[in-house]
């Protein structure tokens, strides 16, 4: 191809070629590379406070029975029948044979025929009518109710042709009887009204209008529309008993939670409870004035303090493992004397929100380590 | 294959090491869908200059043919240079006209299909030097997939083997070729598509300067037959 100035396409299509070939080779010099996946890992941070208070359900505690709450123990004890579960429709393997009902004397032979046949197309809803506490032979003797009750449910599911005509009739006989019953109150409602109440309720209306009909702009009414009347609270508020007076049942079910697996509660720290051990035997230590000798103590008095939420004493300081041995009978009335002593034990604040832990505490005063 | 290329030859994925690591054979196909695109585009610029240069030239020949002036003044103005378009069926036309009436005793039996014959001739000429080269591009359009498609083919054949012969068939293994072979029909690609659009709108206007031509040819002979029949009128008389 001739390069010529009427036809400048080579150098354009060169040049343009090359420029597009230089721009790719920088824009694609360094193909971006993918961000290596990184798996996220959660990590939860514990500290060594959080980790010492971690309460725990107890894998030992009682099992907590699928119980109904129940805040109070109820006076007359409900036994209800527990409805049938679903899985036992569909569990019952085989239709039972009492379905083979017996003759009724009331009844055609033809509607009994089929029902067999039925049950073995349908088994699962008969099984669990049967399962009811009420069982065949109690319903038998009300032949018309049962039937009316049992046939027609059944009647629509079952096919068309195996449906007997008989059923039908006691349905009928149903309906006739429930129907009379709505009509009566509906004659009594309308006679209530006599005459003589209508005109009155008329002239009460009338005497309620005429005030509120014309009320002029300077006249005072009789009754001050929002004065505020102290008196009238108690008459304002809900005198009704609260409408929920607890769920009753058999038995009070107690049984707290197991606890969760991860709860953490104000529980105090194994560390807290070692320094509240020394805080009380650094106390104890100063009201200790027993100077027996170091010799080989066997026996180490152990005393029960009851505490105040102030620390002071509750109750008397008892000795839980009295001796009979007489060459110890300083040492324990050593020990319970410094209890008594340090009456007021100075507990810091800070332990104060575990009190329920240390209110009662059994100290043991081993002379070795008072000394 | 310069030094660095050597140092690392799998890590770096840029265009150029792309192509030096490519087999000859697709090396060989991605050159040649360049050359093809470049002359596409080339052919595409040159088009483009003479589809508008044509146009322009045609649009103001027709203006002075149909600004009145003498058709012989018109003739010894445009034979002195070479011309394009309407103007060399004009002089075409004109040149034919001319000899029959150089030679006194000449006959006017036959002027008409002559000249008609000569606007014939040079219309097809300036068609043919309107669409020349575009059946080029007609063939990158078609032809440029497929030669990329089969320089892809070759590509992820040859990095299928080397995957066979060295027993690794970890994706860094097999990125690098897969990549290399599907550049070839990037290119393919990059040259046909330009080349199929200017195809066809050139093709267009091939068809529409074709129909300019036919129709000015068509008036420029009725012109001239109705000369020729005044002319045989005058000559019987």
């Amino acid at each position: 191809m001739r390069i010529s100035r009427s036809e400048p396409g080579l150098i354009v299509s060169a040049a343009a070629h090359a420029t597009l070939l230089a721009a790719t080779l920088v824009a694609f010099s360094g193909p971006a590379q993918f961000d290596p996946a990184m798996e996220n890992i959660p990590v939860e941070m514990i500290s060594d406070q959080a980790f010492s208070q971690i309460s725990k359900g107890e894998k030992t505690a009682k099992e907590v029975k699928p119980l109904q709450k129940a805040d109070k123990v109820a006076d007359v004890a409900e036994h209800k029948p527990t409805p049938p579960l679903n899985e036992a429709r569909k569990d019952v393997p085989l239709p039972p044979p009492p379905l083979k009902r017996l003759p009724d004397p009331g009844e055609d032979d033809e509607p009994k025929k089929p029902e067999p046949q039925k049950m073995a197309a349908l088994p699962p809803p008969r099984p669990a009518d049967e399962t009811k506490p009420a069982p065949m032979p109690p319903e038998r003797p009300q032949p018309a109710k049962a039937e009316a009750k049992d046939q027609p449910k059944d009647e629509p599911a079952d096919a068309e042709p195996i449906a007997p005509k008989p059923p039908v009739r006691p349905k009928l006989e149903t309906k006739t009887e429930t129907k009379p019953a709505p009509p009566p109150p509906k004659p009594s409602e309308k006679p209530r009204l006599h005459p003589d109440d209508i005109a009155r309720l008329l002239a009460r209306a009338k005497t309620d209008d005429k005030p509120s009909l014309r009320p002029k702009s300077g006249e005072e009414t009789d009754q001050p529309r929002n004065k505020f009347d102290s008196n009238a609270i108690s008459r304002l508020l809900d005198h009704d008993k609260p409408q929920a007076t607890g769920s009753t049942g058999r038995e009070l079910v107690r049984t707290a939670s197991l606890g969760t697996a991860t709860g953490t509660a104000s529980k105090m720290s194994p560390n807290a409870m070692d320094a509240l051990n020394s805080l009380m035997m650094e106390q104890y230590m100063r009201c200790w004035h027993y100077f027996g000798t170091g010799a080989v103590h066997k026996y180490v008095p152990e005393v029960k303090v009851v505490f105040r939420q102030d620390g002071s004493l509750a109750a008397d300081p008892v000795l839980v493992n009295p001796t009979s041995d007489p060459a110890f009978q300083s040492l324990a009335s050593a020990a319970i004397g410094a209890a008594r002593e340090c009456n007021p034990l100075r507990i810091p604040v800070q332990f104060a929100p575990y009190f329920e832990q240390w209110k009662s505490r059994t100290i043991a005063f081993d002379p070795e380590e008072m000394r | 294959m310069n030094p660095a290329d050597l140092a690392a030859p799998i890590a770096e994925v840029s265009i150029w090491s792309m192509f030096l690591h490519a087999s000859i054979v697709v090396q060989a196909v991605m050159i040649g869908l360049l050359g093809a695109s470049v002359w596409c585009w080339t052919i595409i610029v040159d088009k483009t200059l003479l589809f508008r240069r044509t146009r322009k030239a045609m649009e103001q020949f027709e203006e002075t043919f149909w600004s009145g002036r003498s058709l012989e003044e018109l003739y010894t103005a445009l034979s002195e240079r070479p011309t394009t378009g309407m103007a060399s069926l004009f002089v075409a036309a004109m040149r034919e006209w001319k000899r029959s009436f150089q030679t006194a005793h000449a006959s006017f039996v036959g002027l008409q299909a002559r000249i008609e014959k000569v606007l014939d001739v040079s219309i097809a000429r300036e068609v043919e030097k309107l669409e020349s080269n575009l059946l080029v591009l007609a063939t990158v359009a078609s032809a440029g997939p497929f030669v990329g498609l089969f320089g892809t083919v070759w590509g992820i054949m040859t990095s299928f083997r080397s995957i066979a012969a060295s027993k690794n068939t970890s994706l860094a293994v097999v990125a690098p070729g897969i990549a290399e072979a599907l550049f070839a029909t990037a290119i393919g690609l990059f040259a046909a598509i330009p080349a199929l659009i200017a195809y066809n709108k050139m093709q267009g206007d091939v068809a529409k300067a074709q129909a300019r031509l036919e129709s000015y040819a068509d008036e420029f002979s009725a012109i001239l037959s109705r000369q020729i029949d005044q002319h045989a009128s005058d000559r019987a008389a």
